[in-house]
């Protein structure tokens, strides 16, 4: 049980705000292997795992955070094959054999070193989606402009710092 | 919150993700649109067929551009070619979404998906781009998906030398759905200039041809919507995509 | 490596498992564009070598569909500081069809 009481047995019943599951709706869980963080990992997952939970309640890896789940907020973006990606828009199914890079397995740099100096991150909650996304960006951009920056950190939404210091951060690093 | 169970079905060729399908399912391409969608439970289908691993690429052979259905809206935007001979593309693909959605978001996908206010279509739209499908057919124009039919690959045909293009969006911010926008192409014998979820501007082109101002082919832009404020927004940004491709 | 097999394969894992893909085909130009880990490269095959270069001799009909191998660094305008890298990048996957190349040149 979780701190907020169990989740009602009944959520997918007709009128609770769903339309019912249709009544054979296979539950299979398919074995996947996975590089994360240069470790290669093996699992059993159902189908409709995200890659988000995938990572945080399977493999425990909680660095990775899950805003939204609808791809609004970028708190959840991790490299996935080098490229980042929204981990709550992707089901684990999908990754297999793939390589993955979350917040845990990116090393420490001078963009790190940068988000604490300028103050980039209060709560820290959108931290880890800005920086694989930062880190994506920069390793084609490595002398961004202040635009080219908010560009590429429109996908991902901090409720703290009001984003100036996090620019100035990837702007000074 | 997750989506409710179903089976998952990875197609390697068009003809496989053809035979996957039934009526209950849905095709998964980069999944950007369709996974909210699946998130909050808006959309329930028993099966979904993965076609992003069917390759996709994009290519130009004689001058003409064609493009995989499953290529990445990012090799879209970081593409020289399409910078080169294309660059309305360019500009477009750059208003959807953010850069971790493109990386994965495909083409296709954004084009099947027809959001009215997906930005590509209308580029797409005002390049006169041809739609090739699974079935064979090859679409001109709006494009309606027959049952067990999938958008394989889009042609876009070579610019003339001088051609000029122009993308103008208005969104209240960057990556959510454009309010209003208007692509622009003006070649020597040809103008085109298509409305974000109207289609093309007929009137308006011909308009152009006949070398009204830049703000009176607007005005008849315009005419394609509703509302003084959106009516107001297509003036102003056909207008101004009008200018910038050349046309004062 | 021909211009066709450069081409033939879109998506594969090299030898250590990070993913290749073609991405963009220019057939008028013969440039193909291959991303890899986060990073572009441009691997062009320059037009059959001009028939001044060299003797036909017979065995070597079959040798002028070999194309030379050039690597473009075509982030070079953009990234200044990652030509370099994007270089070692583009040799890793451009080496087999090089050094393929240079075996039948030497021959
Ligand atoms: S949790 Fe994935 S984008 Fe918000
Ligand atoms: S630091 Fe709190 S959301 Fe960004």
């Amino acid at each position: 049980m979780s701190g907020w009481g169990d989740t009602p047995p009944d959520l997918d019943r007709p009128g609770f705000g769903t339309p019912p599951a249709s009544a054979d709706a296979p539950r299979t869980t398919t074995r996947i292997s996975v590089r994360v963080n240069g470790t290669q990992r093996h699992a059993e997952v159902e189908p409709r795992t995200l890659l988000s939970d995938f990572l945080r309640h399977d493999l425990g890896l909680t660095g990775t955070k899950v805003g939204c789940e609808t791809g609004s907020c970028g708190a959840c973006t991790v490299q996935l094959d080098g490229e980042p990606a929204r981990a709550c828009l992707t089901f684990a199914i999908q990754v297999h054999e793939a390589d993955i890079t979350t917040i845990e397995g990116l090393p420490h740099g001078p963009l790190h070193a940068a988000f604490h100096e300028h103050h980039a991150l209060q709560c820290g909650f959108c931290t880890a989606g800005m920086l694989m996304t930062l880190d994506a960006f920069l390793k084609t951009n490595p002398e961004p402009t202040e635009d080219e920056v908010k560009h590429a950190l429109s996908g991902n939404l901090c409720r703290c710092t009001g984003y100036a210091p996090i620019v100035k951060a990837v702007l000074e690093r | 919150m997750k989506p409710a169970p179903f089976e998952y079905v990875v197609a390697g060729s068009w003809d496989e993700a053809v035979a996957a399908l039934d009526g209950d399912s849905r095709v998964l391409a980069g999944g950007q649109s369709l996974v909210p969608l699946m998130n909050q439970r808006l959309v329930r289908p028993r099966r979904l067929v993965d076609i992003s691993g069917i390759p996709g690429l994009i290519e130009r052979r004689r001058g003409a551009l064609r493009i995989g259905a499953t290529v990445r809206q990012a090799a879209l935007e970081r593409s020289t070619l399409i910078a080169g001979g294309w660059p309305l593309l360019r500009q477009a693909v750059r208003h959807v979404g953010h850069p971790a959605t493109r990386a994965r978001g495909t083409i296709g996908g954004s084009v099947v998906h027809a959001d009215p206010r997906a930005e590509l279509i209308c580029a797409l739209i005002a390049l006169d781009a041809r739609f090739t499908l699974s079935s064979g057919r090859a679409v001109h124009g709006p494009l309606q998906l027959g049952p067990g039919e999938l958008l394989t690959a889009i042609e876009v045909p070579r610019l003339q030398p001088f051609a000029k293009s122009a993308f103008v969006a208005y969104a209240r911010t960057s990556g959510s759905f454009a309010d209003a926008a208007v692509a622009v192409v003006l070649e020597p014998d040809r103008a085109a200039d298509a409305v974000l979820g109207a289609g093309r501007a007929g009137e308006a082109e011909a308009a152009v041809r006949a070398g009204a101002s830049a703000t009176d082919a607007a005005a008849l832009a315009a005419d394609l919507v509703d509302g003084d404020h959106h009516r107001a927004l297509v003036a102003e940004l056909t207008r101004r995509a009008l200018v910038e491709a050349g046309h004062a | 490596m021909t211009w066709e097999e450069l081409i033939a394969e879109p998506r594969r894992r090299d030898e250590h498992g990070v993913l290749v893909v073609l991405e963009e085909v220019d057939h008028d130009t013969r440039t193909a564009v291959f991303r890899r880990a986060g990073e572009s490269f441009t691997v062009r095959a320059d037009k059959v070598t001009s028939p001044s270069d060299f003797k036909p001799a017979p065995e070597f009909a079959l040798e002028v569909k070999v194309l030379t191998g050039e690597i473009v660094d075509e982030d070079a305008e953009r990234s200044p500081a990652g030509s370099g890298r994007a270089r070692v990048v583009a040799a890793g996957v451009a080496a087999a069809g090089l050094a393929l190349l240079a075996a039948r040149r030497r021959r």
